[in-house]
């Protein structure tokens, strides 16, 4: 049973469950690339933590990842008025949302991994619309291995299935 | 038993509850047992409704405060007087260096489900005697330093690693363990950067990242509040980027609050 974690920091809350939560393997990887990106630039690969997924499964222990999206948001607005070269501090933008808000229930693996897109990559990848794909949902045993030629991967030349 | 002092009478065994004493209550004489007493002590009282000054009273020593209104005292009852406070709300207990005493010299911000116990120690003042957080198993604790019984001086608890990972940076990069690590994103040959699901306070923290099984020099490319990234490069390849099949963290520094 999962404690009531309300007021509780998610730190503390992770480190609960990384004593009484099995891991889950992850089934699924982010592939994406950055919208306007150098056309030298590949395509990045996300997967998440197999102890993160176990606290996502759960429930009762992550934040909404709306309040990873409010931080975002404040970062960005502190970067634009100070400029990027001013240290950056949590407590100079009235404190980290995501760090004590109350716990949201249990998730699906794949809202997990929509959570996980909506709080890794940036928004402009999986917000607006674009006039071609820029994310894909793949399973983790569809990457190639031979990563050989991973500079010159672009989702549109790797033929892969969404999952 | 008649004309006997009571300093001539044997002392009484334990109490079973069942004896009775001779009370007078309303100007009449009554009959009480011990165990009435015993449950006057432990009597629970109504709830108290939370206020600046909260209403604690003679008899009892258990209520439920009631309420989100923030307690900064306790009311004037009686030196040495103990309450046991079950919150049944979110509400700011304030410290006071003489009127509420609290641990740490904090204030606390209760939650549903917390209880106190506290303890007047002069007229009107109270102090905290402990407090334990619903949510939180008693084998969690908070501390600000550690000290090892050999060592003279505190370590800071910012000496305990505030995240760590261990992943493969081969093949399908994978986590393979990790501490308060969210995802981590292949951004292309030895290029990983790893996002933290409770961030850090500021970009003033420290990371160790280290790469094997060969030769291998790990370089920070960047360090966010809420992620770093890291480039592997081999050292006998004079700097070329390559995936690494064990790639480790460690982070330490102040969490975001």
């Amino acid at each position: 049973m999962i404690p009531d974690f309300r007021g509780v920091q998610l730190a503390q809350r992770r480190s609960w469950a990384k004593a009484n939560l099995e891991k889950i393997a992850p089934k699924y990887a982010v592939l994406w690339e950055t919208p306007f990106a150098p056309k030298s630039e590949p395509l990045k690969i996300t997967v998440y933590s197999p102890n993160w997924l176990a606290c996502a499964i759960a429930g009762g222990i992550l934040p909404d990842v709306q309040t990873y999206l409010d931080d975002s948001r404040s970062m960005a607005a502190f970067i634009k008025k100070y400029g990027k070269s001013a240290p950056f501090e949590y407590a100079k933008v009235g404190g980290a949302q995501h760090a004590f808000a109350d716990p949201i229930g249990a998730m699906t693996e794949e809202e997990a991994v929509e959570y996980i897109i909506q709080s890794t990559l940036p928004e402009d990848v999986w917000k607006p619309r674009h006039n071609r794909q820029i994310l894909k949902i793949v399973r983790c045993e569809d990457v190639p291995q031979d990563r050989t030629y991973r500079k010159l991967w672009k989702l549109d030349n790797l033929e892969i299935e969404a999952a | 038993m008649a004309d006997k002092e009571l300093s001539d009478l044997p002392d009484a065994t334990d109490l079973t509850g069942a004896e009775k004493f001779h009370v007078v209550q309303g100007g009449n004489s009554r009959e009480a047992s011990a165990l009435q007493l015993q449950k006057m002590v432990e009597k629970i009282g109504s709830d108290i409704a939370s206020s600046a000054v909260l209403g604690v009273s003679d008899p009892g020593s258990y209520y439920t405060v009631t309420g989100t209104t923030g307690i900064s005292s306790f009311a004037d009852v009686r030196v040495g007087k103990v309450v046991t406070l079950r919150f049944a709300a979110a509400l700011n207990l304030s410290h006071h260096a003489t009127d509420l005493i609290l641990l740490g010299g904090e204030d606390i911000t209760t939650a549903a489900g917390d209880i106190g116990v506290f303890r007047q120690y002069a007229s009107g003042d109270w102090v905290c005697l402990s407090y334990f957080k619903a949510a939180v198993s008693p084998n969690m604790f908070k501390a600000n330093a550690l000290r090892h019984s050999g060592e003279a001086s505190d370590r800071h608890l910012q000496s305990i690693a505030a995240a760590w990972v261990n992943f493969t940076g081969t093949g399908t990069i994978a986590i393979n363990d990790d501490v308060n690590v969210q995802s981590l994103t292949d951004n292309g040959t030895g290029d990983y950067a790893v996002l933290l699901t409770n961030s850090m306070a500021n970009t003033d923290y420290a990371v160790t990242v280290s790469a094997g099984t060969f030769a291998a020099n790990a370089e920070i490319e960047s360090l966010a509040a809420g992620s770093f990234e890291t480039q592997i490069k081999d050292v006998a390849q004079t700097g070329v980027l390559r995936d690494a099949p064990i790639v480790c963290a460690i982070v330490m520094g102040q969490l975001s609050s």
